[in-house]
This record gives structure tokens, C-alpha cells and sequence, in this order.
């Protein structure tokens, strides 16, 4: 394996810290923002986990696995959030839009602002189910690991979140 | 929209997804990492900041209350009687007990001698 790789952790520079930017920013933030819907403060998370690892200086050549790593600081860094703001709902009309289109077909603006709304509802643990499995393509095994869940949990809130989205989705429409 | 199954639902995600990172963020972490400041530390610094600041503002001025003080009362000539020095003794035998009682013997003179002044009698 190659140890300048930066991904694997071996090599802790600030340049190599950029290309696993490069790599991973993109997946991480758009995991902060199915979690917490809601875009500004999806920055800040991935903001502050990577100042946080530029300020970890050598403890740097600790970290196993970046990918791993990251992603459990994003999440946990989400959790905290929301937490915090527990009581306190966003008002949808003064934040941002969450969903972009991925496909230029019959797709139009309406139906992207129904499915925005439709997720909005879900609880964040549901919303990220959802994410890792429609849009990073992962297994119930592979997010039950990941969460450090079971996998009848993993499944279940999949099931839970297809069934609010189905209500969601029927009742916006009419 | 009406009875969607499971696929159908999926097939309607799949065509959106979340949005990607804003191209600034990437010069927000790497450009000046050592100017950012979280905001709990720099509440914290301001805190200790002007903490100091109002202990400066306050032994000034506890300095000043000090001089006028001693101002108004001269020079001390203080008549030290023995329940005196067993006062001062009882508070703590030297210092600043000592000195609370010759502040405590000096305004009770002047205010006999304020009284017997005013007083016809």
C-alpha cells in the first residue's frame, strides 16, 4: 500500500489534508446536510472537522483510516447540533434548498420542492438511513456497521422513513 | 403520487440528491487555518479581558478612596486604651485589625467632637 497515499493517514501535511479534502468533502457534506437539513450548518461541520484535523498536528499520523474517521466526526459533530437545537425548529422558508437535480429529465421544480419537503419531515437518524442507501449505495450491513447499529434497526428505519415519505409524498400532492 | 410503492419512492429520491459543498469552503479551512477562532474562545478571551480590565478600574480606584481617606483624617493620633488593643488583638493582633480599630477610634472621636459642637448643651 502506499504510504504517501493520504486517505490512509500515513501522510499528515497540510497539502495531504487538502487532497483528502479533495476527496472527501463533497460525500461529507452532503451527508452533514441529509442529517441535518439544513446547509449552513452542514458547513460549519464539515468546517470545523477539518480545521480540527489541521490542528491536530502530528496526533494526525494516529488516525487510522481518514474516510473512517471523518465521517464519525461529521456524524458526531451533526448529533451535537442537533442536539443543541433541539427545541428550536428551522423555518423552512429561511433556509437554504438541500436538493439539487441529478438527472435532467421529467424532473421539475415542484416535485424537487415535494421531495424536500417530504424529507424535511423525517427524523435526522431516518434521513441519514435513507442517504446511505439511496444515495451512497450502501447495504443494511454496511450501515448498520457504520452506525454501530443492528441491522433490523438499519432496516426498520428505512422502512419507517419509506413509509412517512410515502404519506408525505401522497399528501403533498393532493 | 397516489399508493407509491417502495422502487417508485426510491426512483423519485434518485432523481435529486443533496447538494455539494460551496467551492468557498475550501478556501475558508485551508487559506488561514491559524485565524480561525472559534467563537467559545473568543468569548473566553473577552471575558478574561475585560475581567482584568474592571480589576485594574477597581484598585485604581480603591487606591484613590485610600488617599482621601487619609486625607480627611490627618495624620493618626490615635489614643490606643487597653479594650482598644484587645480589640484589635481579637480581630488579628496586628495589621489590618489594627487598623480598622485606630479608623474605628478616629471617627468616633471626630463625631463626639462633631456632637458636643453642635449640641447647646
Amino acid at each position: 500500500m502506499n504510504n504517501r497515499n493520504p486517505s490512509n493517514g500515513k501522510d499528515a501535511s497540510p497539502r495531504a489534508l487538502a487532497c483528502i479534502y479533495d476527496e472527501c468533502a463533497d460525500k461529507l457534506y452532503r451527508y452533514a446536510l441529509m442529517i441535518l437539513a439544513d446547509a449552513s450548518a452542514a458547513e460549519d461541520v464539515v468546517h470545523q472537522v477539518f480545521v480540527k484535523l489541521l490542528k491536530m498536528d502530528h496526533k494526525r499520523e494516529n488516525i487510522g483510516s481518514y474516510d473512517h474517521y471523518l465521517r464519525t466526526a461529521v456524524r458526531n459533530e451533526c448529533y451535537r447540533i442537533i442536539e443543541k437545537r433541539q427545541n428550536k425548529e428551522i423555518e423552512l422558508s429561511a433556509v437554504e434548498s438541500i436538493l439539487e437535480f441529478t438527472e435532467s429529465t421529467a424532473s421539475n421544480e415542484e416535485e424537487r420542492l415535494i421531495v424536500e419537503k417530504a424529507i424535511r419531515t423525517l427524523p435526522p437518524d431516518q434521513r441519514e438511513v435513507v442517504h446511505l442507501k439511496i444515495y451512497e449505495d450502501m447495504t443494511f450491513q454496511q450501515i448498520a456497521d457504520l452506525l454501530g447499529i443492528s441491522l433490523n434497526t438499519a432496516a426498520s428505519r428505512y422502512r419507517y422513513a419509506m413509509d412517512k415519505l410515502r404519506n408525505m409524498l401522497e399528501t403533498l400532492k393532493e | 403520487m397516489n399508493n407509491l410503492n417502495d422502487n417508485q419512492i426510491e426512483a423519485l429520491l434518485r432523481r435529486f440528491g443533496p447538494k455539494g459543498p460551496p467551492t468557498a469552503l475550501r478556501k475558508k479551512i485551508f487559506e488561514s487555518p491559524k485565524t480561525h477562532y472559534s467563537f467559545r474562545s473568543i468569548f473566553w478571551w473577552s471575558s478574561i479581558a475585560a475581567m482584568l480590565i474592571i480589576s485594574l478600574c477597581l484598585n485604581f480606584a480603591a487606591d484613590g478612596v485610600a488617599k482621601d481617606t487619609a486625607k480627611l483624617l490627618g495624620p493618626s493620633q490615635t489614643q490606643w486604651t487597653p479594650e482598644a488593643e484587645e480589640a484589635a488583638k481579637l480581630l488579628d493582633g496586628n495589621g489590618w485589625g489594627r487598623r480598622y480599630i485606630a479608623f474605628a477610634l478616629e471617627m468616633d472621636k471626630r463625631n463626639r467632637k462633631n456632637f458636643s459642637e453642635l449640641d447647646p448643651l
